[in-house]
């Protein structure tokens, strides 16, 4: 198994089915197993070396913290003790404000419940003080809300203070929001390495003889935040981008997304809901406020499920559905549970997943011009 | 009282080679028992029966040997006296050689089966986290297992002090030098001095009593700190 990355993608999806071999590259990478046969090739760093002088930091789903120690220890021993740490290394209190577990600093491990110890061990991951994070289902205990404000974390963390990740997942809508590039590995051999658009594209390609979860077919959409609607406070307006991944508008500078912003117009808006989060969350975590407040300007990912699309003829304004946008089909995929209807729109491709039965009555063809209306997202 | 003031020395001497003990066989039992536990190699089981043999031979089959190893004629014994100037057995330092290895099992065992059961895991974190294995082991590894390092000085200590066919043996019955409690005891029956012998023996059962309840409170304390943890874990 070789692979190799890169510089240009800060953050990497390692995506394939449970015993593919997913994790044992990860740990072949962070020195900790040995295994000849998996080789990883970053330029600028010097991989497969053991233990603690391995660039990489090993984050795993159920990495444990030292049992003996609370919350506050286990940082300050790693801070204490790490030989990897360096002067411009991230401090404790960023890392508490980066992660939202400083109201957990005087809680045994055992006091924790299985998300707020990934966050505690990510955290310990990154006072540590190397730049590449490896996370194996890191975040897999995490509610999809918080979920993605560690994705946030994660992305800032990547723009901002030059960390990388290898970020691996069986979920590919969970790579979509942060990865630029996804490893797919079948059966401990890589079985492609592509961008993330046609990773989701070649998912549901894959898929078309195969009864799956309608949850499977889903879309990753890239906006860029605009503001919030005039009459309604709970709705976010963003503009949708014509890039191809988020990272790559932030690696690019500022400069370009700006250009990009200015070309946007009104017309391709999107509404996003606000996220409602109680205060609690508020107080100890600056980025679930910083999810409910985007930055003008600031590029994210969304995942939209098919089954969250509906497919119309006319440019309905009679509808509760608030974004309704045109479209120009692309792909029509049809299979036992119902029809993918792909379409166009700025350079982005949307799917809905509709019935059989709607199919039939909207007669839908390729190259046609029809319009695809959801609720908020 | 009085007649417990009459064994002090042999009371002093005990305690002085039972602590002496159960230092040294912490500071070789820990890197052994950590090594023995990471060791995959072949012999891992010859190592294993080595350590526990003391358990299972008679101390004074361990007496005997070590006495003609260390007698002054044979080499090692002639070897000590060019050394140190004085002779190796009916000597303290004879009989506190004896003892690490008499009660070597009782301080390795406990420490074996605690680095065993960490798991690789522990070890795994602490490397990919870049902390020293030195560091490591003395700030965290050490830490994990405390319990169970009190266990095996308590009990290395408890064994020392019951030693006597061993001690016997290499060291004698020398008042002040090589005479410890048990042998002071024995003394005392064979010329009838019934008194001295029950202040003794009561003091030696307290001893033993105390540091043994010492133990089983600690280790259920310890027993109940990782139930919670395996609930939690579950939960």
């Amino acid at each position: 198994m070789e692979v190799t990355i890169d510089d240009k993608h800060k953050i990497v999806g390692m995506f394939g089915e449970s015993g593919a071999g997913k994790t044992t590259m990860l740990k072949v990478m962070a020195g900790l197993v040995n295994a000849a046969q998996c080789t990883m090739h970053l330029p600028m760093h010097c991989i497969n070396t053991k233990g603690r002088y391995n660039p990489c930091v090993y984050i795993g789903a159920d990495s444990a913290l030292f049992d003996h120690l609370n919350v506050a220890e286990n940082l300050t021993l790693v801070i204490r003790h790490s030989e990897s740490r360096q002067s411009n290394s991230l401090d404790l209190d960023e890392v508490l404000g980066l992660c939202g577990i400083s109201s957990l600093m005087s809680k045994m491990p055992w006091q924790l419940s299985g998300g707020e110890k990934q966050r505690v061990c990510f955290a310990r991951g990154l006072l540590t003080g190397k730049k590449l994070l490896l996370l194996d289902e890191a975040f897999s205990a995490l509610d999809w809300k918080l979920r993605q404000v560690m994705h946030q974390v994660l992305r800032t963390l990547a723009s901002k203070n030059g960390f990388r990740a290898i970020m691996v997942s069986h979920s590919l809508k969970e790579l979509s929001l942060c990865a630029s590039e996804v490893i797919v590995i079948e059966q401990g051999a890589v079985l492609n390495q592509m961008s993330i658009k046609s990773a989701v594209d070649y998912q549901i390609g894959s898929t078309q003889n195969v009864e799956v979860n309608k949850a499977d077919y889903f879309c990753a959409v890239n906006g860029i935040f605009s503001h919030i609607d005039d009459q309604d406070s709970s709705l976010q307006v963003w503009l949708l981008s014509k890039s191809e991944a988020v990272s790559e508008s932030q690696n690019n500078g500022q400069n370009k997304s700006k250009d990009k912003s200015r070309v946007q117009t009104d017309a391709c808006r999107l509404y996003v809901k606000v996220p409602s989060v109680n205060s609690a969350e508020m107080n100890n975590n600056q980025f679930v406020s910083a999810l409910l407040l985007p930055q003008k300007g600031e590029p994210r990912s969304f995942a939209l499920n098919a089954n969250q699309l509906s497919v119309s003829r006319h440019d309905n304004n009679q509808t509760s559905m608030v974004n309704c946008f045109p479209v120009c089909i692309s792909n029509i995929i049809e299979n036992t549970t119902g029809v993918v209807v792909s379409g166009r729109w700025h350079g982005q491709v949307f799917h809905s997943l509709i019935t059989i039965k709607s199919f039939q009555t909207l007669n839908i063809k390729v190259d046609e011009k029809l319009y695809f209306v959801c609720k908020a997202l | 009282m009085s007649a417990l003031l009459e064994s002090w020395p042999a009371i002093w001497l005990t305690l002085k080679l039972a602590t002496i003990t159960v230092v040294i066989l912490l500071l070789i039992g820990l890197p052994f028992a950590w090594w023995l536990a990471h060791y995959k190699g072949k012999l891992k089981p010859f190592f294993e029966a080595l350590v526990a043999l003391p358990l299972v031979l008679p101390p004074t089959v361990l007496g005997f040997y070590l006495l003609t190893a260390f007698s002054p004629n044979s080499y090692l014994g002639s070897l000590w006296i060019t050394i140190t100037g004085e002779q190796f057995i009916f000597s303290f330092n004879g009989i506190l050689f004896g003892s690490i290895i008499y009660s070597l099992p009782f301080v390795i065992q406990p420490l074996l089966t605690a680095f065993s059961q960490l798991g690789t895991h522990v070890k795994l974190t602490i490397s990919t986290l870049g902390i020293s294995p030195i560091r490591g082991f003395l700030f965290i590894i050490l830490p994990i297992i405390r319990p169970s390092i009190i266990s095996a000085a308590t009990l290395g200590f408890a064994h020392t002090l019951g030693e006597f066919g061993l001690i016997l043996m290499i060291g004698g019955n020398i008042p002040g030098k090589t005479q410890v409690v048990s042998i002071a005891l024995f003394n005392q029956v064979e010329s009838l001095q019934y008194e001295q012998a029950h202040a003794l023996s009561m003091f030696l059962l307290v001893i033993s009593l105390v540091s043994l309840t010492l133990l089983y409170k600690f280790n259920r304390q310890a027993r109940l700190f990782s139930a919670q943890q395996r609930h939690g874990a579950l939960l």
